[in-house]
């Protein structure tokens, strides 16, 4: 009787650690162009799957340096990406100019839940950005 | 003499200061020219390699960005010096990052590759 308990409860964990696998709920959720308001902020709750890898990404038009934020439901920072050089960037291969205000962050969640992110302009433009989250 | 230590408690703190500003993250040639657009060729694997080197101690991290013509999956592989991989992103959209903490100084190879027939014009950052 014992043996079978143990043999439930077994088949039940590998069961439920098959549920929970994955980070977010959807494989990869990406929006594009997002406005973003001088020294504004946009905030998104996306659902991420605990215990494996997750991504978030922001790629802005280059008109001003952001901020990448990432809370639990608890309110603590759990990633954060906010550092850019203080010059332009010359792209070698092209000769065109960038900013490298490109960030993103990689986390562990420690269990299924929703998360935060904000995404915070530091500049006097306003910005569009393309996020993406896996 | 009591004025004297704690001249010398002060001068040892500015020295570990200015110690730590120098031993700066990321690409040891700094942040310059490290946004590169690039074709990523057709192929099974399609692949890239790049050589950076990167300051020990803190934050290095890869970021790609595909084409999404059409959406594929984009791996990024990182080597050390030692052909130790040390992170790496397994695809799942046209999206991909690794971050990682170099231990010391030392040169890493990043390996771009997807698996597909169409070439990908990639975006990446080095930071």
């Amino acid at each position: 009787m014992n043996r079978l308990v143990l043999l439930v409860s077994a088949a039940a964990l590998a069961v439920s650690a098959a549920l929970v696998s994955g980070t977010t709920v959807l494989p990869v959720k990406a929006l594009a162009k997002i406005p973003l308001p001088a020294f504004g902020s946009r905030t998104f709750d996306i659902h991420f799957v605990g215990s494996q890898r997750a991504a978030v990404m922001c790629f802005p038009s280059g008109k001003a340096y952001v901020g990448l934020y990432v809370f639990d439901p608890q309110g603590n920072c759990v990633a954060h990406d906010d550092i850019a050089p203080s010059r332009p960037i010359r792209d070698a291969e092209s000769a065109e100019k960038y900013y490298c205000d490109d960030c993103g962050v990689v986390w562990y969640p420690a269990d299924s839940s929703i998360c935060t992110i904000d995404v915070i302009s530091l500049g006097k433009t306003a910005n569009t950005f393309t996020l993406a989250a896996k | 003499m009591k004025l004297f230590g704690m001249l010398a408690l002060f001068l040892l703190l500015a020295a570990l200061l200015l110690w730590t500003n120098l031993v700066g993250a990321g690409p040891a040639k700094g942040p310059e020219l490290n946004v590169r657009r690039f074709v990523l060729p057709a192929g099974h694997p399609g692949k890239r390699t790049i050589k950076e080197r990167f300051v020990g101690g803190e934050r290095a991290c890869v970021l790609l960005y595909g084409d999404h013509n059409p959406v594929e999956e984009l791996w990024i592989r990182v080597y050390d010096d030692k052909n130790n991989l040390v992170a790496q992103d397994e695809g799942k959209g046209d999206f991909s990052i690794v971050v990682w903490y170099p231990p010391s100084d030392g040169d890493f190879t990043i390996e771009i590759r997807h698996d597909s027939a169409e070439f990908n014009k990639c975006y990446l950052v080095i930071k």
